[in-house]
């Protein structure tokens, strides 16, 4: 009797191990995912192929784009907010475009870069030329709070991933208190200038 | 009898209560398999049939047929002015509700049409010549944002042998964010039908 009680106990034991050894493994969207590096708003953030340094971030009801003669556009709306993160970017071993900026809310959704043009991700950066200028990202107003940028090389491919390759993560220091201040106080429109060379 | 004799009788007839427990063990896993799938006879797969302003809501997206409309200029000419034909536009109030980006293109793809009176299929890559979301007074975008409500316009060029439609039929198919046969990375993969939207086409 004493013997199958220890039997079921080991048996029992086993399956448990088992069960969190399961979960504990990582699937394989995480085991492909890119390799981050993480940072902050207002510090350089560093990879193998590219750096990255967020400087702003404004929320915005309407945007109005700069066109190369620095005339400004008609009113460009959303359902929800524009939210634009100015940001400076540097390939350092080759070519790079950052088109796989996304931006990664708290309830795990994430937000491409918007597709409007002439912005920091439709542009190809040469090695050792910095280059500043906006990334455009349209969200709900709710969803500002806690949001983090995330940066690839591309977006293509299986996911959305960049198998393995470099990435930046930047918390935008987005808290309940400054997100909500930002909002309170968020421009009806925004003139976003043009992605420059440094 | 030997040792080895009572030993091979023991092996060689297996205790009834050891068939009982089988037969019950197989049984009682069947029944909790079957049961709650609806037994054993194969489920009937019944895809609901909704009319213009009635929601349906898949694992991507959410979708609710706003208008219909024959037209015979191209409402969203892609280059230079509009050229005349006939042109089925289509437009809808969609919202995302997965967890990442995703485009009309992607929308336009889990959408199979049918027109009546031929009951011919539009050719939902070939017969297509424009998907947009309708914003600031354009349809020039594409991108469908999660949780942002938006109003998409789909236009179809009705092939030349076919009569004028009269009524659309609209099956959306589902998407499913899973693994797949080919890569074990997870991506959005086609799913079962959703829903069938009969239309009546307007001029």
């Amino acid at each position: 009797m004493r013997r199958t009680l220890v039997a079921a106990a080991v048996a029992a034991a086993l399956f448990a191990a088992n069960v969190a050894v399961q979960r504990a493994t990582p699937s394989p969207d995480q085991r492909y995912a890119p390799i981050a590096s993480r940072g902050g708003t207002g510090h350089q953030v560093d990879t193998t192929t590219f750096q990255l340094r967020v400087d702003r971030v404004q929320p915005a009801r309407t945007i109005r784009m700069t066109d190369p003669y620095g005339l400004v556009r008609e009113p460009r709306s959303t359902p929800g907010i524009w939210v634009v993160v100015s940001a400076t970017v540097a390939a350092t071993t080759e070519t790079f475009q950052a088109q796989g900026a996304r931006l990664r809310t708290r309830a795990g959704l994430e937000y491409e870069a918007s597709s409007v043009l002439d912005t920091l991700d439709k542009v190809t950066l040469q090695p050792g030329i910095p280059v500043y200028g906006p990334l455009l990202f349209e969200i709900p107003a709710r969803d500002l709070a806690g949001a983090v940028l995330s940066v690839t090389r591309h977006a293509d491919g299986a996911g959305g991933l960049d198998v393995l390759g470099p990435a930046v993560e930047v918390d935008l220091g987005l808290s309940d208190a400054y997100a909500s201040r930002l909002l309170k106080e968020m421009p009806s429109s925004l003139t976003v200038g043009q992605v420059r060379e440094l | 009898m030997t040792s080895s004799e009572r030993s091979q009788g023991r092996r060689g007839a297996p205790k009834p209560w050891a068939v009982i427990t089988a037969a019950v063990f197989v049984l009682a896993t069947t029944l909790a398999l079957a049961w709650p799938a609806g037994g054993l006879e194969e489920a009937e797969v019944e895809v609901p049939r909704r009319r213009l302003g009635e929601v349906s809501a898949g694992h991507r997206f959410t979708i609710v047929p706003a208008k219909v409309s024959l037209l015979a200029v191209d409402p969203a000419p892609a280059f230079g002015d509009a050229k005349p034909g006939r042109f089925l536009a289509v437009e809808l109030r969609v919202e995302n509700i997965g967890h990442d980006t995703a485009t009309v293109r992607d929308l336009a793809q889990d959408l199979h049409l049918t027109v009546s009176p031929s009951g011919a299929t539009i050719d939902r890559f070939k017969d297509m010549s424009a998907a947009g979301v309708i914003r600031d007074g354009a349809h020039t975008r594409d991108q469908l944002h999660p949780r942002l409500k938006e109003r998409v316009l789909l236009v179809y060029t009705v092939p030349r042998p076919l009569p004028d439609p009269t009524h659309l039929k609209i099956t959306m198919r589902d998407s499913e964010y899973k693994e797949g046969f080919d890569s074990e990375l997870s991506r959005w993969r086609p799913g079962e039908d959703v829903v069938i939207y009969d239309l009546e086409v307007g001029r």
